[in-house]
């Protein structure tokens, strides 16, 4: 299927480039801006290797497409809390919207409850911490990879678990563009094999330090991801559906209908840096 | 074929107030050609048509139609792939129902025609996705649609000249098609909130301008004009941060348009020998597609710009400025 897709999609770009009739222009389009609504980015990361206790929770609103800045959130209360109802405290760097815990727990297979309080409202999330494989050290360099053969690709490579369904996410940072790029995969079709992942930009150079990440998610965070990168263009082919708003896993306790955008997840990451030659 | 629990393939999260694909329970297996599911529907059909005199008459239909393939349309594709979905105990097959009403006039002993009609159709079981899914490359399209119905209605107004040197019509329509898909309990939202909202396909204006003009036996020339209403879109409302990327925010189901669609199309026609004789006829054709080179959007990306980090709208037209030549020949 994979095969048969990446065929469609050659054929398509190889006739819209031949024909010579394709044009993309970027076009200033008059948007409404919607009243800002609360986003929490509460991603914790457990660094294998690490003790995992420096921990940070995000909070910033919603604002105008075309805004240059994103405000940030203060004054909220935020706590994790585990099964043994242990307590771990964010507290702000002030005025940041930034809050940072240094005593935080990570423990694999635990399940874990969110709670922030903001402005006398109370959101709520619970999610399990989900272990991950390592990234293996052969990491391969192939000069006429990426879709047309003529960028700089990298490969690497990690061990799928096979006696459970896995979801992962992929996170690489380079300097060959501005945001990192994500990927969330699951191991329907690689079920208990090494799985092969690859990276190419037509920007990649040597010397470039590309910064891999591989994150254990849930299957509920591997449906949200997709629809979110669906939304911030990055999944965005030919055949993509129009991308809605994308709800994550948090609940606001007080008023249900003042939903925050974001997602509570808890997560083991490997990580591994490449030097390209 | 998956099964699911309830027969439901969509899953509706109570606690976040969205649809999810729902986990198959199993899977029934069947035989090549066994037949999984039949449906059976009428199609009635009734037509009416009066000639109040020789120059005007009246008309009036209604017609059921029933249609088991299920278009599953997406605003945001560029690429001419759709998505077909064969009816099956998820998906029932589409009902339509339509009636229209119209006068027809001639003009001048039929040297001018004027034909008006207006139309309303119902849709049942409209197909619907929800939101984020992925449509393409995928075993079990079910899990990402829903039973919804569509509606339509409009004028349509055509204005022809039949004889002369000049030939050619004017045609109008003023439409709304309209889609909704409830939700399918109390509990439920739908889409959009389950309110109607417009198809994809609605275009409230569409204009066309056609003419023919036979200079000598030899030259003729002809033109045609279109201008339609932008396609329903769905556009960003805001956008946040997210780990390290910008996410757009969508708003309602295609509360947006995409910029009006049209284009000037002009050719000529030589016929080298209009008195030959011969089986063979040819013709040469000279012609110039969207002339003024207007480069109507088939789409509007909204996305991250790789190099500066910053938000950006990108058009996307297929087709500009397109000359041509052809030689058409029979025999």
């Amino acid at each position: 299927m994979r095969i048969a897709m990446k065929n469609i999609l050659t054929c398509l770009a190889v006739s819209l480039v031949l024909g010579g009739f394709g044009c993309t222009k970027v076009v200033e389009v008059d948007l409404e801006t919607a009243a800002p609504r609360l986003v929490i980015d509460a991603s914790i990361d457990w660094v294998k290797g690490t003790t995992g206790k420096a921990q940070q929770i995000v909070l910033s609103t919603t604002t105008g497409y075309y805004s240059t800045s994103f405000p940030t959130v203060s004054g909220a209360e935020i706590t994790i809390t585990n099964s043994a109802n242990t307590i771990f405290r964010f507290t702000e760097s002030p005025g940041t919207g930034i809050y940072t815990c240094t005593d935080f727990l990570p423990v694999a297979g635990e399940s874990y409850t969110l709670k922030v309080a903001l402005n006398g409202q109370v959101y709520t999330a619970t999610e399990t911490c989900i272990g991950v494989p390592v990234i293996a050290d052969n990491i391969e360099q192939d000069n006429a990879g990426g879709f047309g053969g003529d960028e700089i690709e990298i490969a690497y490579y990690y061990q799928d678990n096979g006696n459970e369904d896995n979801y992962y996410l992929h996170r690489i940072a380079s300097p060959a563009a501005k945001y990192p790029d994500y990927k969330a995969k699951d191991d329907q079709r690689s079920q208990g094999k090494l799985i092969k992942e690859y990276y190419s930009d037509k920007e990649l150079k040597p010397g470039d330090l590309v910064h891999i990440q591989l994150y254990g998610i849930s299957r509920r965070y591997y449906d949200y991801f997709r629809k979110l990168l669906a939304a911030s263009g990055a999944g965005s082919g030919p055949f993509q559906a129009t991308p809605g708003s994308v709800r994550g896993n948090i609940i606001n306790q007080t008023e249900f209908d003042n939903y925050a955008y974001g997602y509570f997840r808890v997560s083991e990451v490997a990580m591994k840096e490449y030097v390209v030659k | 074929m998956n099964t699911y629990a309830n027969d439901q393939a969509v899953a509706f999260n109570p606690d976040l107030q969205i649809y999810e694909e729902a986990t198959p329970t199993g899977v029934t297996y069947y035989k090549p050609r066994e037949k999984i599911i039949s449906f059976g529907n009428l199609e009635p059909r009734l037509a009416v048509s009066y000639a109040i005199n020789e120059e005007q008459s009246v008309k009036a239909s209604y017609n059921r139609m029933s249609q088991y393939i299920h278009l599953v349309s997406n605003t945001a594709s560029v690429s001419p792939l759709d998505i077909w979905a064969p009816s099956d105990q998820y998906l029932k097959p589409e009902i339509l129902d339509q009636v229209a009403l119209g006068y027809f006039r001639n003009f001048r002993s039929g040297k001018y025609s004027l034909e008006t009609e207006a139309f309303y159709k119902k849709t049942k079981n409209r197909a619907d996705y929800i939101d984020g899914a992925e449509l393409i490359a995928r075993k079990a399209i079910e899990q990402v649609l829903l039973n919804g119905a569509a509606r339509a209605y409009g004028l349509e107004v055509m204005l022809k000249r039949n004889t002369g040197k000049l030939t050619g019509w004017l045609s109008y329509t003023l439409s709304r098609a309209e889609q909704r898909t409830p939700g399918r309990n109390a509990t439920e939202p739908g889409i959009n909130n389950g309110e109607w909202y417009r198809a994809n396909y609605d275009k409230t204006h569409n204009l066309s301008l056609t003419a023919a003009y036979q200079l000598t036996r030899k030259w003729s020339f002809g033109g045609i004009f279109t201008y339609q209403t932008g396609k329903a879109a769905t556009y960003p409302i805001g956008k946040y941060q997210y780990q390290g990327i910008t996410i757009a925010n969508y708003g309602v189901r295609n509360a947006s348009s995409l910029p009006a669609y049209h284009h000037l199309d002009l050719s000529a026609t030589y016929v080298p020998r209009p008195d030959s004789k011969k089986r063979w006829k040819g013709e040469w054709v000279f012609s110039i597609y969207n002339v003024y080179g207007r480069n109507n959007a088939a789409a509007l990306m909204f996305e991250q710009n790789r190099e500066t980090g910053w938000s950006e709208a990108k058009r996307i037209s297929i087709f500009g400025i397109v000359p041509g030549v052809s030689y058409n020949f029979k025999f």
